[in-house]
Order: structure tokens, then sequence, then C-alpha cells
């Protein structure tokens, strides 16, 4: 016969939802500054106001993936403030239960990885590849002359997006690396937030 | 860069708001964090704005903007300003207790140059989250972010940069970083100000950093440029700021021209667009639409030319001259003074704060209870809301979590009503018994609740009552101190409604649990102590459990209405007011009617309150509601009864009271008897049964008659015996009434609960309580 539930069993069903809080970490607003500003004296550097030109569309995508690189950081950096509340709170509480506290975090803001897989595939996307394509003259004879005049014009743009794209890959470079640099930081608190919880909660087993 | 406890500078900018505005002034004598000073720059204001800061003196500097623009404003103080972090606040808001300190703690990150939180509009009409998080483009684009930046990481506009931004009301910047870019652009004379700093700041490669923490509660008030909650406002003012936005900060993030100019037009023809609807909608006047209409397209004129041909209007970047008051800038005068922490709390909404001198800073208490009224009216939520009244009525800050089909959070009646829907994300394995799975996840939501309380708004206690075990989750999370006030059992109930599922019995089961781990029991009554220890084996030391009796406001004694014995009306009306269920005795009365008219012929009986017949099985037992059950049974008795239906409370119950002779509630089982002590408000006789914490509140030939619960004949003999004696109607009244006085009024309650909680606080976190 199936037993019945109890409350005990209840019980232990709370107390492991209440351990679900998993806190991350850290300061990243160096970081953040960093990449902005370097966003900001490219947007200077390069002249985007000309419509025109066919580079235009190319460099406004990528300032704008910069836009969403830093959106991405800061969002993470959200999740962060809200643990070091919770820090302050949790030494404040410390007679109390540490691990409920950590739930303070909202970790829905934290799936992080679905979103860099989609700036991934933004970064890899055909709309940043610029191709030469002029149209190409009707006109006998001298049209021939007129189409080869046309592609020289058009690959003078396309000088300037590859610089533009070169530099556009030193961005991306610092933003891997700093993004790096964070995953590691928050692995780093949370083992020291496990640490404090341990030394609050037991401190008989630290001394 | 000082990120040790920086000083703030707190800016109001005001004009003719004199009553928010010493609300807000109000509020700040709360605020935990007390390094701040308070800067007002107060506009050509014609109300009382200066007599009531003259009531200051020098605590707060005070200086004058000769023109009703933002923008001007906000520079003004900013210069005056000497902390810091300048942290602006409109007049018309109050911040969280705990709103600086959450604030200091963001700006501990040296890199972050400014911040900002939440705002909830807590208007008891027109509550919602008004700002949470926000974006904001270069061509004046904005998106509402509810829950994380991310929903929007493509944002939705035409423009190439994207902004965090927060909103007016809540945002504070290091001082010398906002002088950095100029503080704001004085071409903003309303709105639009705090999304173009939080442009250039960002473009000048600052960090802006916002947060779903710190929150802000916003009253709105009227202005010159607005009629709260009408669309009676200067619409082309936000046209005029929006495209000069458009235009300064497009140009200044490398949009072309023909862009800036396209979206100008959209600008414009879309207020256009909206005083048509507005008109359609008979919102506005034909007149008020084509005002709006021609100033729609002047202003967006206006602001088109301003941006793309004047220079903007900032500070210098070394502080300026005009308006740099030097000597106001070298002072900090610390807001808060030796009196401030004793102060009783505030209502946002009308400044109002309880007529009390403390000798100690007030509590800040949190109060759980799913049902609450207006829109529940069980007895839970009927002592709740009492005891959250009386609280406030003491001085203290009282919040109190209830269950809502939506987040939203009002000021009601002396608290902060946080209403939380129930999201269901929790505990799937409970699914099978459908009353669990929902209290369980009722219980977490709270849970989640109590933590932003505590972070946001420093709350220090949790009281809830036993039913349903709302503050299970949190009680086992330790993260405060939970009471319970222990009401009627769900194990007492659940037989007496003929309930003895599975379902039902775990929650009995926890219930137990929840009474057993609380940190401290509050029973009403010596008998619901009894009770409890009898069905639930739970035998609290003497250390661990109080008795908190509930008491309520008395009336006026000019609305009482003993008994006179000179009357010559000889008609006597029996009022019995509860739900229609077996639970409150509703058929023992019937059941005594007949032999009550015998000896008393002349009696009228009153049946109020709602039919429960649906939820007590007796309608599945027997196949009819309460009244079609007494109308087939004693047909010769119906027109002496009136079945009245659920009577609203206030002025409709009062007339029920006042009109009637005797009460009567002959219930099988009250852990208290509020009902009999509403009636006692009114010098009337009670009868009721010798049951639970009934004669705790009853003096048995005194203030009324108790008889066996379930015995109609007992009943009638009771309710005859005093309707037949004038004398005995007159002095039990009185007596009655003068019990309340003496033990259960609401002041008493409230002295009795705070002095409770005051010392389980200092017994679980001594120092934690300031």
């Amino acid at each position: 016969m199936k037993r019945k539930l109890s409350a005990e069993d209840v019980i232990k069903d709370i107390e492991f939802e209440l351990a679900q809080g998993v806190p991350p970490k850290d300061n990243l607003g160096e970081s953040i500054e960093a990449v902005r500003q370097f966003q900001n004296k490219l947007r200077a550097e390069l002249d985007i106001s000309n419509t025109g030109s066919p580079s235009r569309q190319s460099i406004g995508r990528l300032l704008q993936l910069n836009d969403m690189l830093v959106t991405l950081l800061q969002e993470t950096a959200v999740a962060i403030t809200q643990l070091q509340l919770t820090q302050q709170l949790q030494i404040r509480h410390a007679h109390a239960s540490t691990r409920a506290l950590l739930d303070q975090i909202d970790t829905d803001a934290i799936r992080i990885s679905e979103h860099i897989a989609k700036i991934d595939e933004v970064t890899k996307s055909k709309s940043l590849f610029v191709a030469i394509d002029p149209q190409r003259s009707a006109i006998p004879i001298i049209g021939r002359w007129i189409s080869k005049l046309r592609q020289a014009l058009h690959g003078l743009p396309l000088y300037y997006v590859r610089i533009l794209a070169s530099k556009q890959t030193v961005v991306n470079q610092a933003f891997s690396e700093e993004y790096g640099y964070t995953l590691n930081e928050i692995t780093e608190l949370r083992q020291r937030v496990n640490d404090l919880e341990l030394r609050i909660t037991h401190p008989e087993s630290t001394d | 860069m000082n990120t040790d406890s920086p000083r703030f500078s707190i800016i109001i900018n005001t004009i003719n708001r004199a009553q928010p505005l010493q609300t807000l002034l109000c509020a700040l004598e709360k605020q935990s964090y007390p390094d701040f000073e308070v800067v007002i720059v107060v506009g050509p204001t014609k109300d009382n704005t200066m007599e009531l800061l003259d009531n200051y003196g020098d605590r707060v500097k005070v200086l004058r903007c000769p023109s009703a623009n933002l923008g001007v404003s906000r520079n003004i103080g900013l210069l005056a300003s000497s902390g810091d972090i300048v942290a602006y606040i409109d007049d018309d808001a109050v911040p969280s207790h705990r709103w600086l300190e959450q604030l200091a703690g963001i700006f501990e990150d040296p890199w972050i140059g400014a911040t900002g939180g939440i705002v909830y509009l807590i208007h008891p009409n027109h509550p919602r989250l008004q700002h949470s998080l926000g974006l904001f483009s270069s061509l004046a684009e904005q998106v509402d972010v509810r829950s994380s930046w991310l929903e929007h990481l493509v944002p939705p506009g035409i423009a190439t940069q994207w902004v965090t931004r927060m909103m007016g009301t809540n945002m504070a910047y290091r001082r010398a970083d906002l002088i950095d870019i100029g503080g704001f652009d004085e071409f903003y004379e309303w709105v639009y100000d705090e999304t173009d700093v939080a442009m250039r700041f960002t473009i000048a490669g600052k960090i802006l950093h916002p947060v779903k923490q710190a929150p802000v509660y916003h009253v709105p008030a009227s202005s010159h440029n607005r009629q709260v909650f009408t669309y009676n406002l200067k619409w082309w003012l936000q046209t005029r700021a929006s495209v000069y936005s458009a235009v300064k900060n497009g140009t200044a993030s490398g949009e072309s021209r023909s862009t800036i100019i396209r979206r100008c037009m959209n600008l414009i023809h879309g207020h256009l667009l909206l005083s048509n609807q507005f008109l359609h909608d008979n919102k506005i006047s034909s007149l008020q639409a084509w005002q709006m209409r021609i100033n729609e397209v002047t202003s967006g004129l206006h602001g088109m030319v301003k941006g793309f041909s004047f220079p903007r209007k900032l500070i210098p970047q070394n502080g300026g001259q005009a308006g740099d008051d030097t000597s106001m800038k070298a002072s900090f005068h610390q807001y808060q003074n030796g009196y401030s922490a004793f102060m009783p709390s505030v209502d946002p909404i009308n400044g109002r704060q309880a007529n009390v001198r403390l000798s100690e800073p007030p509590l800040r208490i949190c109060l759980l209870s799913r049902d609450f009224p207006p829109s529940d009216k069980g007895g839970v939520g009927r002592q709740t809301h009492m005891l959250a009244k009386a609280l406030f009525e003491s001085g203290q800050t009282v919040h109190v979590i209830t269950k809502g089909d939506r987040e939203r959070l009002t000021f009601r009646d002396g608290a902060y009503v946080h209403e939380i829907p129930t999201r269901l994300e929790y505990y799937e394995q409970y699914k099978h018994l459908p009353g669990m799975y929902y209290l369980l996840n009722h219980s977490h939501n709270v849970y989640e609740k109590v933590k932003d309380l505590i972070l946001n708004d420093g709350i220090q206690i949790i009281d809830s009552s036993n039913y349903q075990f709302e503050g299970l989750v949190t009680s086992l999370s330790g993260i405060l101190p939970v009471v319970i006030r222990l009401v009627t059992a769900m194990r007492q109930i659940a037989p007496l409604n003929g309930d003895d599922s599975d379902d039902k019995r775990l929650q009995g089961e926890m219930e137990r649990v929840f009474i057993e781990r609380a940190n401290h029991l509050l029973p009403n009554t010596h008998a619901t102590l009894r009770t409890l220890q009898g069905i639930y084996g739970v035998h609290p030391r003497e250390d661990q459990y109080s008795i908190a009796t509930y008491g309520i406001e008395p009336v006026p004694d000019e609305k009482t209405r003993p008994y006179d014995l000179q009357r010559s009306e000889k008609n006597l009306k029996v009022l019995f007011l509860g739900r229609l269920e077996k639970r409150k005795g509703i058929i023992d009365l019937f059941h005594a009617i007949p032999s009550v008219v015998k000896h008393a012929p002349n009696t009228r009986f009153v049946i109020a309150g709602a039919d429960n017949s649906h939820n007590d099985g007796f309608l599945e037992r027997t196949g009819m509601d309460y009244r079609s059950y007494f109308e087939r049974t004693f047909p010769e008795y119906k027109s002496m009864v009136d079945f009245v239906g659920e009577v609203p409370d206030g002025e409709p119950q009062e007339q029920l009271y006042q009109s009637c002779d005797l009460f009567v509630a002959p219930s099988l089982y009250e852990s208290f008897g509020l009902i009999y002590i509403e009636a006692m408000n009114y010098a009337k006789p009670v009868i009721g049964c010798n049951t639970g914490g009934v004669p705790e509140v009853v003096e048995h030939g005194v203030t009324g008659l108790l008889v066996d619960p379930q015995s109609p004949k007992a009943l009638a003999e009771a309710i005859a015996t005093v309707l037949c004696s004038p004398v005995l109607l007159r002095d039990m009244g009185m007596a009655g009434r003068q019990r309340l006085l003496t033990h259960f009024t609401a002041a008493h309650m409230a002295n009795n609960f705070t002095r409770i909680y005051r010392n389980i606080i200092t017994r679980n976190s001594g120092a934690d309580h300031q």
C-alpha cells in the first residue's frame, strides 16, 4: 500500500526549494566602462552619418551588436549587485539561515548562456557581410568600362569596412576576455559565499 | 573618490505641493541611512511651501528657482549640494525605509557612476508598478523593461544606440560625475530630462546601473503641467522635449540627419494622432484637441530648431557660477536629528501620522493574510485589517502581504498592502492535492516577497495566523522571527464541514508543524491555546506564548444605542450577523425561533450574512440553502424573520447594530468572538455559546448570557429571558460597552501586540532593529 504523505515529507521538499538559490558574482564596472569607451571612441572616429555609403549599414549593425554585448554584461551586473546586497544582509542576519537569503538572486536573470548563443548567431550571420554588387551598365561598347569603374568605386568603401572589421575584432576579443574573466570571478565568489555560509552556520567546523 | 559610507544629498524640486512635500520630509526622518542632507529647490510657488520649510530651519537647504523649469531646478540643487552622491526624488513620492542604504550599497562599486531603483504607484485607485528598468535610445525611443534587460536585447526601435535609464523620481548620481557631464540640460522644463542625462552619462563612458530594488513609492499629484489621472496635461511639452532629445542625442550618436528628421516628424505626427484618439474617446474636449494639435506642431518645430541650431544649456564643468551657492555647497547639514527615530510612521497618501508620542523607535511589522479587505471579508482578513490599522495608529510601520491577481502595492488604512499573485512554480509533486499545492506555493511566494521587504523596507518581524500556514516557508527559512496568531484550527473546521480528505489531513499536519516551529505563539484567548493543545498536542512553555486579545475602535458615545426603558416601541429586534453556516450555529437559531416567539410574540429576527451552504456541505446534504431550509421547516414563522443577505461593512452594518435590541451568535466554536465585541460597541446585550474563547469575551450574566452549543432549547430560553426584561436589555448592553472600553479597544490591542513584538525582536536579533 502506498504510504501517505506526512508533514516531514513536505518540510523536506520546502527545505529543498529553499536550498535552490545559486549566487553568481562580481564587479563588472571596469570592463563595462572599457567596452563603452572603446565603442564611443569608435563612433567618433568613424563617419557613419553618410547614409549612401554601403558600409554604414554594416557599421551601424556592428555598433548595435556591441551595445547588445554591453547590455548583456550589465544584466549580469544587476544580478551581482543583488548578490552584494544579499551578502550585506547575510552578515547582518548571521543567526538566521544563510542559505535562504541567497535566494535573493534573481536566477532567471542569469540565464546567460542562451543569450550568448543568440549573440554568437548574430555575430556570425551574413548580415554583417557587405558584398560588392555594382549595377551592370547596359550601354553598348563603353558599358563594360563603366561597370569596371563602378566596381572600383565600390571597392573603396570596402577598404574602410575591412579596417572597421579589424577594429571590431579587437572589441570582440576584449569582450570575450572580459567575459571569461567575469565568469571566473563568479565561480570564485560563489566559492567564497559558500565558505562564508559554512562559517556562519557551522562556526565550530572552521575554528 | 569616497566609497566608504558616502554622504548623500537628497534633491527635491517642488512647486505648489506643500502637503506632499511635508509627507516626504516626514518619511525621510525614517531613512535607515543617516548620512544625508536635504536640498529643496522651490519654483515659483503660490502655496504655503515656504512657510512649511521655515519650520525646518537649517535642517534643510532651501533654494529658489525663478522659473518652472525642472532642468534648471535640478541643476540649482546639484550645485548647492555637498554630498558625494546626489539622489533625486519627486516631491510627491516617499522612499522605502532602506532606500539610501540600498543605493549606498550599489555605490560601493567605485566604477558605478549612477543608479536608481524601481517605482511603485501606490494610489489606492491606481496601483501599479510604474517603473522597473528602462531602455532609452538616441532617437528618444523608450522601452519599459519589467524583469530583465535581456527581454529587449535587440531593442525594437530604429536607433543604433540604446542606454539604460532611471525614472526621475528615483535616481542617484555621483555628484562629480554629474557635474562632469554638465548636469541637466536646461532646455527640458518637464520630462525627458532624466533620459537625456542617462544618454549623455553613458556616451561619456560612465556607468549607469539601475537595479530592481530600492523602491520609491509614488503618489502622483497634480501640477501646473498636468491634472493627475486625467488626460488634461501639456502633451506638447513632451513633444518638444522628445524632438529635442532625438536631435541632440541622435546627432551625438552618429545618426544621419535624415533619420533624425524622419523620427522628429514621426513624434509630432504620433502626438497629433493621439489628440484625434483622445477626442474620439471623449477624453478631451474639441477645444482642447485643437489647442493640443496647434501646440504639438509649434512645440515640435521649436524642439527641432533648438536642437539643430543652438548649443545645449549645461552647467560648466568646473561647477559654474550662476546659481552655484558656494556657502551652501561647503556646508553639510545632516537632516535627521535625535527625534527622527521616534517619529510615528507616516501615511504616504495624505501625510497623516498617528497622534502619539513614542518612547521607542516604531517597529516595522509585516502581517500575512491571504484574505484582506476590501476584496475579502473572512475572519482572519478582518482581524489582520483591524490589527494593521491599530498598529499604524500606535505609530508603527505596517506591511501586509496578501493575494492579488497581479503584483501591486497600495497604502490603505495604515498599511502598505502588497498584493502578490500565487504563481504555481514550486511543489509540482503535490499537484494531486490541489489545496496543499496551492497553499504551499502561496507560502513560498510570500517568502519571496518577505525577502524583498527585508531588503527594501527593513521589516523586523512576521505575524501570520495559523490558518492556511501562510508563513510556513518563511518560518522554515529562519530569515526573520515569525509569530503566529492562533485562530480556529483547520482540523476543527474540516470535520464541521464534513471534509476528511487526504488533502485536508495534510493541511492540518502542516498547520501543526507551522505552530510547532513558530518563534512565538499569540493565542487570542486561553481557550484557543487549550484547544490547540488538545488538537495538535502542542504545549508551549510560558515564555513561548502570550495572550493577545483583539480590539476594535470604539464608536463615539453618541453612536451607541443602549435600550431605552422609556421607549414606547414594544416590538423587539434580534440580530444575527455572520456567515450562514453550520459552524456559526444558524440551524440552532432557526430551531430556537418558535420557542422565543412563544414567549415574546412581538419579536422580529434579522439574519444578515452570506449563505455558505455550498461550502459547508449543507446544500449537498439537503439540496437547500439555509433560507429555504428555514422557510420550509418553519413556514408559519417566515414573516417574522428577515433574511437581508450580506451587509457591507461600515454604515450599513452600523445601522443593523444600532437598530437591534439583542445580538445572537450561537457559534459552535469561536476562538475569540469578535462579533460579540462589535455588538457590545453599540451597547447591545449578547447571547452566545459557552465554547472556545467566548466566555473570556462575554461575561455570563453581566454583558449577556452563554448557553451550551447545539442546544436550541437553552438558546431560546436565554434569548427570551433577556428580551422579556427591559432592565437586562439595558444593563447588559451598558456593561458590554464598558467591558469593551476597558479591555477590547484597538489601542489596547496595538499596545499589547507592539510590546510582544518588541520583546521577540529583541530576543531574536537584539542589535538588528534599528
